[in-house]
């Protein structure tokens, strides 16, 4: 069906077309800025490529866009509980644009509200993954030759974007002054003093809590320091058998490896893809249509059916018209 | 309002989802995402009535489980070949799910 696939592409790309262009009077009715309606489109377009269900057909100019989104998009999945805290702020923020008496308040929360995170990952100490965080600073009345919307694209270690003590972290680091100064700056600028300033205060902040598990005194028991047998009385109910096997290791290296072996089976379990064939052949089978005329006779059944889209196998498919036969 | 009946594809799945993650992080209403989705739905039943223009034919193993309620037929069928022309598509359980082709959709003037 290689060239219906063809034919699939372009039916997606022109309902995704319409279906933009529909909306965009209603989002500016609403008083919604036109990036969200790009944003929408983008992530759309982005999640119809990661399911695989069609041909990828881009624009050259969406690539690079496109390829940051799609890292964050498949692990979009498990942001849900991570950002509880985020999008409450992110609310408020977006009912108050450009209200200046509120300008240094509102970026460090937009910029932790627009935030795509990632899963847990890895602590700093092994292999740090970095995720790129998106922060979009709103028009602000108040600063000058800032009259729209732009986006800085930081890399953060994705450890510093889980929720709890790691995450009101990055709300700390993002919340400082310098930041809020570093915002005005153009984009190119904003971007390298950010990330300058994130490193540096993750750096910090990672060597102190480390020190802090070794002393015991007051031992975090999440974020880069959770090892749950680093105390033998702390008892998780959630191990895995895997950690049992390592009781006898009490160096934190080996516990940030064995750490490293428990989350990444989970991590993978966040990717959406499927590579796998035959996991892919799993899917649910669905066609979904419009019925002309259903016979029956005896229990012979015959369908006469319109305008449908089915999804065989992981692919998509559509028909005029189709016909069939069955026994029951 | 045309029927909703193609939310649950590959294209409506992933715009549900967007327009989820939207109103998570507050950038849109859930009204504004209704009429999304409303609209959704009026491009996708005038595209595939008008755009698409391709036929086939399908014929399955077993007629598993057939269902008729509020005008919507449900199949599940097994061991079904899909032919399209030249080419050809397998599947080992599908289901179909069919609204009445026929019939006006209740309007609803937004």
């Amino acid at each position: 069906m290689a060239a219906n696939q063809a034919l699939v592409s372009k039916l997606y790309r022109g309902v995704i077309e319409d279906v933009i262009n529909g909306v965009r009077e209603a989002f500016l009715d609403e008083g919604i800025d036109e990036a969200v309606l790009l944003e929408l489109k983008q992530n759309w377009e982005n999640k119809l490529q990661s399911s695989k269900a069609i041909d990828p057909v881009t624009d050259p100019a969406e690539t690079s866009l496109q390829s940051k989104l799609q890292q964050t998009g498949q692990q979009a999945s498990s942001t849900a509980p991570a950002n509880n805290s985020t999008p409450q702020q992110a609310a408020t923020t977006a009912k108050q644009p450009a209200a200046a008496a509120q300008t240094p308040v509102t970026t460090p929360n937009a910029a932790t509200g627009a935030a795509t995170t990632a899963a847990a990952a890895a602590p700093a100490t092994t292999t740090v993954r970095t995720v790129p965080v998106q922060i979009t600073v709103p028009p602000q009345a108040g600063v000058a030759g800032h009259t729209a919307a732009k986006s800085i694209t930081v890399h953060v270690p994705a450890h510093a974007l889980q929720g709890g003590a790691a995450g009101a972290q990055l709300q700390t680091i993002l919340s400082s002054p310098a930041v809020t100064a570093a915002l005005s700056l153009p984009v190119e600028m904003a971007t390298t003093v950010l990330q300058q300033h994130i490193n540096n205060a993750l750096q910090s902040t990672a060597a102190r809590s480390q020190s802090r598990t070794d002393n015991g005194g007051v031992t975090q028991l999440d974020g880069p320091g959770d090892s749950s047998d680093d105390d033998d009385d702390v008892e998780d109910d959630d191990d895995d058998d895997v950690e049992e096997e390592d009781d006898h290791d009490d160096e934190e290296i080996d516990a940030d490896n064995e750490e490293n072996a428990d989350e990444e089976p989970l991590n993978s379990e966040d990717d959406v893809t499927d590579d796998d064939p035959s996991v892919l052949f799993e899917t649910d089978n669905v066609v979904v249509c419009q019925y002309d005329k259903i016979t029956r006779s005896r229990n012979r059944w015959k369908f006469h059916l319109k305008d449908g889209i089915m999804n065989i196998n992981g692919r998509d498919y559509v028909f005029q018209k189709a016909n069939g036969d069955a026994e029951w | 309002m045309a029927y909703q009946l193609y939310r649950n594809t590959t294209l409506g799945n992933t715009l549900q989802e967007t327009l989820d993650e939207l109103i998570q992080f507050g950038q849109i209403t859930p009204q504004l995402a209704l009429k999304v989705l409303v609209h959704f739905d009026r491009t996708m039943n005038n595209s595939l009535a008008q755009k698409v223009k391709n036929r086939l034919t399908f014929k399955a193993g077993k007629l598993n489980t057939y269902r008729f309620c509020d005008n919507v037929w449900t199949f599940l069928l097994s061991d079904v070949e899909f032919r399209d022309v030249s080419e050809l598509c397998k599947g080992e359980t599908v289901k179909i799910v069919a609204c009445d082709g026929k019939a006006v959709p209740p309007t609803k003037d937004d």
